[in-house]
């Protein structure tokens, strides 16, 4: 059984029909892609895995190791196994980052983790993203530029531990370095344990993180699934063959 | 006949008065407030002072009451909390139960008593300072100097460091009406922490007036917290008065109460004075909270900067009224006030005022920020999809938001005493924000 599997979603923002019958299914120890172009509902997926209130599910399914979450509220959606790394991270002043994380890991553990082991984990996790200790005093994602922003959201997802983690434009706006270190936390994380959905508009994420599937998706719907190499095909070709078949 | 705030009498003024065994001065001085007071018309509610709160709310026929009851004080609100205080004076309904200052302090010839005693024993002090901070402008100013029911005095000589807070507690613990009286003057380049702390479930109505003379150079850090029950009503005028370079810092913290109209102002009368309002207010179910600021510019190179926050639910109101006034001759003066309102629920309803009025043309900076607003859905958003429960993503929400004023307080204990209450505020009513999905 697919960890996370997809079916026949259709999805509607402010009475729009973005998703129109999308169906995917990320097994347990895979990685895959979904490519786009803008405006093909990519995002929109990914709000609407999440539960984002702004996204509607009309239709279909979203099955999260056979159950369907779509009537799930977002934290009980994330408590059963779900992560989405955003595109744009939302910034919560006054909420220490420290105390954001630590109410968030003991949240999806449904225990309290020691201060202490918590402290270690968090450490180890943050020099293995080359993140400063002093990140610890600031307010979530208060003033962080693009990359400490993404690189947040792996931290997130390194302590969060998901099943699915779906990561949402997570190569935008990042230079190369913070792109490698990015990558390298993903990489790390990959594992016989957990499904991760890399989406992306560029193939340059997936020089660092090789897929072992890659979807393509255009106006609503994946219309081509294939191996790394569909990716290079993009690459090389550019959405607009596909745009034309449609 | 019972005596009422509402139906004060000039009879009723000599009778408090003769109850304290009161020097003549005093009892004079009582009478002449008497007098300002009667030439004074009960606020009905067309005025502008009292747009925001209906006067009909102030339970002013509520019986004066005159002694202290025979309850012990209790041991609660932020003082209860403090673990040896350096001198402490204890208001329960009229009268003082206790007055204590440790032998350290009174080495260094420092004052904490009861108003009565000191008008006795200090009365060159209590006399020249006694209504210099507040005096008799409004009904109620006046109404608390004629017929104070008892309050507490504190004195502290010049150039004299206080390593511990002085800490006074009002409590209402019999129903009626009283009216408490602070008065603390602090000398020349004194630095001292006052805290000022109303308790209380009884049903009453609590006329209060606290205020504080800075000396030049001293520096005060000054929190007035209240927790009432819900029948208490409270009108006070909470006042700094401060001298040439003196520092005010003053924290108000309302969280309790039925009605509470509350005026923490700052008078800055001579140059180089710096005033430093924050405030932090809860309110819920069945409460009506005003707060109304006066920061008073009027000397030259003083500098001011308030910010207010709170937050709304039940069918809570709040009001803010913040006005910064720059006198003419107050050149090269500062000032900056930020007032916030996060409401989380529907019903609640809170207005934000401010008003600027600017005499003149120096002026170096003057601001204001004003806002009434939920909770960010976006932020909600982003932490329940860390697995974050929506009760408690609210309750770090509130606590963000509250963060640019307790991030500014630097008295120990204090921030964690605001914060554990506004956690019991948030658990303790049910609110649309947690129990229902907002799309």
């Amino acid at each position: 059984m697919a960890e996370l599997e997809i079916k026949d979603l259709t999805v509607e923002v402010e009475g729009k029909e973005i998703l129109k019958g999308l169906d995917l299914s990320v097994a347990k120890g895979e990685t895959h892609a979904l490519m786009g172009p803008n405006g093909s509902g990519k995002s929109t997926l990914a709000y609407a895995i999440m539960g984002h209130p702004a996204y509607t599910i009309t239709g279909g399914q979203v099955l999260l190791k056979g159950m369907d979450v779509g009537a799930l509220a977002p934290e009980e959606r994330a408590r059963a196994g779900l992560f989405l790394a955003m595109q744009y991270p939302t910034e919560i002043p006054g909420v220490s980052l420290t105390n954001f994380l630590r109410t968030a890991v003991n949240a999806v553990s449904d225990e309290d983790v020691p201060v202490r082991q918590f402290m270690t984990r968090l450490r180890e996790d943050m020099k293995a993203l080359e993140m400063d200790e002093k990140f610890l005093q600031r307010s979530v994602n208060e003033g962080f530029s693009g990359g400490e922003k993404k690189r947040f959201e792996i931290l997130q997802m390194a302590l969060l531990k998901p099943e699915i983690a779906v990561l949402d434009e997570t190569d935008s706006g990042l230079d190369v370095d913070a792109l490698r270190i990015v990558s390298a936390g993903v990489n790390r994380m990959r594992g016989p344990d957990i499904g991760v959905l890399i989406i992306t508009h560029y193939t340059r994420i997936l020089n660092y993180i090789t897929p072992d599937q890659v979807h393509v998706m255009v106006d609503g719907r994946v219309v081509e699934s294939g191996g790394p190499e569909l990716a290079e095909q993009l690459e090389a070709k550019g959405y607009e063959h596909l745009r034309a078949g449609v | 006949m019972v005596m009422t705030f509402r139906d004060l009498t000039e009879d009723d003024v000599l009778r408090v008065s003769a109850g304290f065994d009161e020097p003549e001065w005093l009892r004079d001085r009582r009478l002449e407030a008497f007098k300002a007071f009667s030439d004074l018309e009960w606020p009905r509610g067309e005025e502008e002072e009292w747009r925001y709160t209906n006067p009909k709310r102030l339970g002013l026929e509520r019986e004066v009451l005159t002694g202290a009851a025979q309850t012990p004080a209790l041991a609660s609100g932020i003082v209860g909390t403090l673990s040896d205080s350096y001198g402490m004076v204890r208001i329960v309904d009229a009268g003082v139960v206790t007055a204590t200052v440790c032998a350290e302090a009174q080495e260094q010839a420092v004052v904490v008593t009861d108003l009565a005693s000191a008008a006795r024993d200090h009365a060159d002090l209590v006399r020249k300072h006694l209504g210099t901070a507040v005096g008799t402008e409004t009904k109620f100013d006046a109404l608390n100097l004629a017929a104070f029911t008892n309050g507490a005095f504190v004195y502290v000589p010049a150039n004299v460091e206080l390593p511990e807070p002085i800490a006074i507690t009002v409590q209402a613990a019999t129903d009626g009406a009283t009216a408490p009286r602070v008065l603390v003057v602090l000398g020349e380049n004194v630095r001292a922490k006052i805290y000022v702390d109303h308790t209380g479930d009884a049903a009453a109505t609590v006329v209060e007036v606290v205020e504080i003379v800075v000396g030049a150079g001293a520096r005060a850090d000054v929190v007035t917290a209240q927790d009432w029950g819900d029948n208490v009503d409270h009108i006070g005028a909470h006042t700094g008065l401060v001298g040439s370079n003196g520092d005010y810092r003053h924290l108000e913290i309302s969280l309790g109460g039925k009605t509470v109209y509350l005026r923490p102002d700052v008078r800055l009368d001579n140059p180089g004075g710096n005033g430093e309002l924050l405030g932090v207010y809860f309110c819920d179910e069945g409460q009506h909270v005003e707060h109304r600021s006066l920061i008073h510019h009027n000397a030259s190179h003083t500098t001011s900067n308030l910010i207010y926050k709170g937050a709304l639910q039940g069918d809570s109101r709040a009001t803010f009224y913040g006005t910064i006034r720059i006198e003419e001759h107050a050149k090269a003066t500062a000032s900056d006030e930020t007032n916030r309102n996060l409401i989380l629920t529907d019903r609640a309803r809170a207005d934000s005022i401010p008003v600027l009025e600017i005499l003149n043309s120096d002026v170096v900076r003057c601001g204001h920020h004003s806002s009434v607003g939920q909770v960010d859905e976006l932020q909600m958003f982003y932490l329940e999809s860390r697995g974050i429960p929506r009760e408690e993503a609210a309750r770090l929400l509130v606590f963000g938001f509250f963060a640019e004023v307790t991030d500014r307080i630097d008295l120990p204990g204090i921030t964690e005493i605001v914060l554990s209450e506004v956690e019991r505020e948030i658990r303790s009513g049910p609110t649309a924000l947690m129990n229902q999905r907002r799309s």
